[in-house]
C-alpha cells in the first residue's frame, strides 16, 4: 500500500494546456476515480503517475519519495490500458509472467504465481491459452492479473471497461472493486462514465479543462457539488437562479415564500441545484411551489421522468413509475422541494 | 444478394480475370518458353537448336555453377537480412519524428527508390574509390595509413545491395510501424522493462511475421539484382543473375542460360515455400 501525492502538476502539449496546477492526495489503499469528459486531462494525469509522460511543473511523490525523475520501468506501477495491451506473441501465462521473468523469477516460482493470479481473477487453467482465443471479459481479467503480478505500489486503470457491453461491464466493476478491497492496493481508475465512478470509487475526482473541479466521496459530489460544472456533469440536476431577500425567495416573477433551510442565510442572487428526484410534481397548488406547464413525460421502466416549463426554464422531475401523475401536455402543475434538498452552489 | 451487388461482384471478377490473363501472357508464357529452351542444344549462330537434351542441367551441377548458385543464395540472404536489420530500427525512429520530419524522410526514401541502380552503383564506386572517396578521406584524416580502393569487393557489393533495398524495406515497414499499438511498449515499461529491452521483448516478437516476410521479399529481389555485383563486386562475387546474363547474351548460349534460370527458380521457390510454412507454424504457435 502506498500514499501518492501530486502537487501543482502542469502539463502542456504544444499550445494545449492538458493539466493546470493539479494537486491531489491519494491515501494508502484508496480507490480513486478520475472522471471527466474527453480532453479534460484525466488520462494525461494517469500517464504522468505511470511515468509514461513527464510533467512540466510540479512534484509527484510516493510515500514521501519524489517520483518525478524516476523512469516508468522503475516506478513499480501496475497499469491496465484501455486497449488492454496484451502481448499477442505470448499466451495467457506468458503475459502474466512477463514482468516476473524480467525480474529474474525462477520459472517454477513464476508458474506458481501465474496459477495464483489466474485463480484470483477467476480464470484457473487458462495459462496455456492464446490471448486471441479469449473473450472480452477474460482478456480484461488477464490484463488485471498481469498488472498485479509484480505487486505494484499503485494500480492504474485507463478506461478498461469502455469496450465491454453493459452487463459484462457491471460484472467487471463488481469484481475489480472486490479485488481492490481484498488486496488493499492504492488504485487510480480513469473513466468518463459517472455511474462507473460512483459504483467503484471511494473518492471521485471530477476534472474539467485540465483542472480538478472537486474531489469527494460520490455521495458528497452528488448532494453537494462544489461548482456549477460538477452539478451538471455528475448526475442530472436542475439549476435555478434565485433572488433572495429577508421576506421571500424569488424565481423570476414567482415567489417561493420565506427563505428556509440553507437559503435562510443567503441574500441577493444565488444558484441552487435540485436533483430531479427531489422535485415534487403536483396539480394542486401548495405554498412555496413553482407554477409551470407540463411539457412531456416518459416511462423508463421503474422510473418516470417529466419535463415542466417554468417561465421559460425547463425543469426535470423524476419519480417511481407507479407514482407517476396522469398529465397531458399543457396542464398547469406545481413543483416543490424540501429545503434540505436544495444545494446552494458557491458563488 | 441484390442486383447492384451482383453487378459489383461480376465487375470485380472480370477485372481479376483480366489481371490473371495478363500475368499468364506476360509471365507464364515466357516461363514455359524458357523451360522448353533449357532442353535445346546451344547454337552460336542462332542462340539454340531444337532438341531434347539434359546437357544444360548436367552442366549446372559442375562445381562452378553449383558454387555460384550457393554464393548467390548466400549473398542475397545476407543482403536481405542486413537491409531489414538496418531499416527496421530506422523506420521506428522515423515514425516517432514530427510530421514534418516524417515527410522529409518519406520523400528522401521515395527519391532513393526512384534512382536507377546504375546511379546508385556509380555513386558508391566513386565513394569507395582510392582517388576521390572515403579511403582518401580516411587517409587525409590519418585513420588509414595506406588507403586503397574499397571496390570491387564483396563488402562493396553488399553496401550497394543494402542501399537499393533500404528504401524499399523502409517504405514497406513504414505504415505498420506508424500504426502499431504503442500501448504494448508502454505496458512492457510499466512491467519493469527498460526502453532498450522493449525492442527485443515486445517489438521484435510482434513484428516477427512481418519482418520474416519482408526479408523473404528482399531475398528474392536481391537474387535478381544485376548491376551491383557487376559494378561493385569482383568476378568471384558475381551472382547467378550475372552468370546467366553472361552465358545467354555474352556466350550466346541461351539453352544453358535458361537451364540455370530454371534451376534457380526451383531452388528459390522451394526456399520460399519452406520459409512460408515455417512462418505459418510460428504464427500459429503461442510462445511463453
Amino acid at each position: 500500500m502506498a500514499h501518492l501525492s501530486l502537487s501543482r502538476i502542469s502539463k502542456r502539449f504544444g499550445d494545449f494546456d492538458a493539466l493546470k496546477d493539479v494537486s491531489l492526495d491519494i491515501a494508502s489503499g484508496e480507490f480513486i476515480c478520475l472522471l471527466g469528459a474527453s480532453g479534460c486531462g484525466k488520462t494525461t494525469l494517469l500517464r504522468l503517475i505511470a511515468g509514461l509522460d513527464r510533467q512540466d511543473t510540479g512534484t509527484l511523490t510516493l510515500d514521501g519519495a519524489d517520483l518525478s525523475a524516476v523512469p516508468c520501468h522503475r516506478r513499480n506501477i501496475g497499469m491496465v490500458f484501455q486497449s488492454l495491451a496484451l502481448f499477442p506473441h505470448l499466451d495467457v501465462g506468458g503475459n502474466i509472467a512477463y514482468g516476473l521473468r524480467l525480474r529474474g523469477a525462477a520459472p517454477a516460482d513464476s508458474e506458481t504465481e501465474v496459477q495464483r493470479l489466474l485463480e484470483l481473477v477467476g480464470l484457473p487453467g487458462l495459462a496455456r491459452r492464446a490471448v486471441s482465443a479469449l473473450s472480452g471479459g477474460q482478456r480484461q481479467r488477464v490484463a488485471i492479473a498481469r498488472a498485479l503480478a509484480l505487486q505494484p505500489a499503485i494500480f492504474l486503470m485507463d478506461e478498461p471497461f469502455s469496450a465491454l457491453d453493459a452487463g459484462l461491464r457491471d460484472q467487471m466493476q463488481t469484481e475489480v472493486k472486490a479485488l481492490q478491497r481484498q488486496l488493499g492496493v492504492t488504485t487510480v481508475f480513469v473513466t468518463h462514465d459517472q455511474r462507473e465512478a460512483m459504483a467503484l470509487a471511494d473518492r471521485v475526482v471530477v476534472m474539467h479543462d485540465g483542472r480538478i473541479e472537486q474531489a469527494d466521496a460520490p455521495q458528497t459530489l452528488y448532494a453537494q457539488p462544489a461548482t456549477r460544472f460538477v452539478a451538471e456533469f455528475f448526475g442530472e440536476t436542475n439549476l435555478l437562479d434565485l433572488e433572495i431577500d429577508a421576506d421571500a425567495v424569488h424565481f423570476g416573477e414567482q415567489s417561493l415564500g420565506v427563505p428556509a433551510g440553507t437559503l435562510s442565510t443567503q441574500r441577493g442572487r444565488c444558484t441552487i441545484a435540485v436533483r430531479p428526484e427531489a422535485l415534487g410534481l403536483s396539480t394542486d397548488q401548495t405554498n412555496a411551489a413553482l407554477r409551470g406547464t407540463y411539457v412531456s413525460g416518459q416511462y423508463l421502466g421503474a422510473l418516470w421522468e417529466g419535463c415542466v416549463d417554468v417561465d421559460g426554464t425547463l425543469l426535470q422531475c423524476r419519480c417511481f413509475a407507479n407514482q407517476a401523475p396522469h398529465l397531458a401536455p399543457g396542464d398547469s402543475v406545481y413543483l416543490n422541494w424540501d429545503a434540505a434538498d436544495a444545494w446552494v452552489l458557491p458563488a | 444478394m441484390s442486383t447492384a451487388s451482383r453487378a459489383d461482384t461480376a465487375t470485380a471478377y472480370a477485372l481479376g480475370l483480366g489481371t490473371l490473363l495478363t500475368l499468364g501472357v506476360f509471365f507464364v508464357v515466357p516461363l514455359i518458353f524458357m523451360v522448353i529452351v533449357s532442353f535445346y542444344k546451344p547454337d552460336p549462330m542462332a542462340f539454340y537448336k531444337e532438341a531434347f537434351v539434359w546437357d544444360n542441367y548436367k552442366t549446372f551441377f559442375s562445381s562452378f555453377y553449383y558454387t555460384v548458385s550457393l554464393r548467390s543464395l548466400w549473398s542475397s540472404l545476407l543482403g536481405a537480412v542486413l537491409v531489414v536489420v538496418i531499416a527496421f530500427p530506422a523506420v521506428l525512429v522515423i515514425v516517432d519524428l514530427s510530421r514534418r520530419w516524417q515527410l522529409f524522410w518519406v520523400i528522401l526514401l521515395l527519391s532513393l527508390m526512384c534512382l536507377s541502380e546504375v546511379i546508385v552503383g556509380f555513386s558508391w564506386l566513386i565513394l569507395l574509390s582510392e582517388s576521390a572517396g572515403l579511403p582518401r578521406l580516411f587517409g587525409a584524416l590519418g585513420i588509414w595509413e595506406n588507403p586503397r580502393s574499397l571496390s570491387p569487393s564483396f563488402g562493396a557489393m553488399m553496401v550497394g545491395m543494402v542501399t537499393i533495398g533500404f528504401s524499399i524495406v523502409a517504405l514497406i515497414l513504414f505504415p505498420q510501424a506508424a500504426r502499431r499499438d504503442r500501448s504494448l511498449e508502454e505496458a512492457a515499461m510499466t512491467l519493469g522493462t527498460p526502453p532498450w529491452r522493449v525492442f527485443f521483448t515486445v517489438l521484435l516478437p510482434t513484428f516477427r511475421t512481418t519482418l520474416l516476410s519482408v526479408t523473404l521479399t528482399m531475398f528474392v529481389y536481391l537474387l535478381g539484382v544485376f548491376v551491383m555485383p557487376t559494378m561493385l563486386g569482383r568476378p568471384k562475387d558475381w551472382t547467378m543473375t550475372v552468370i546467366i546474363s553472361d552465358k545467354a547474351l555474352g556466350d550466346a548460349n541461351l539453352p544453358l542460360g535458361a537451364a540455370l534460370a530454371v534451376v534457380m527458380l526451383i531452388v528459390t521457390t522451394v526456399i520460399l515455400l519452406l520459409s512460408m510454412l515455417t512462418t505459418r507454424g510460428a504464427t500459429g504457435r503461442s510462445t511463453r
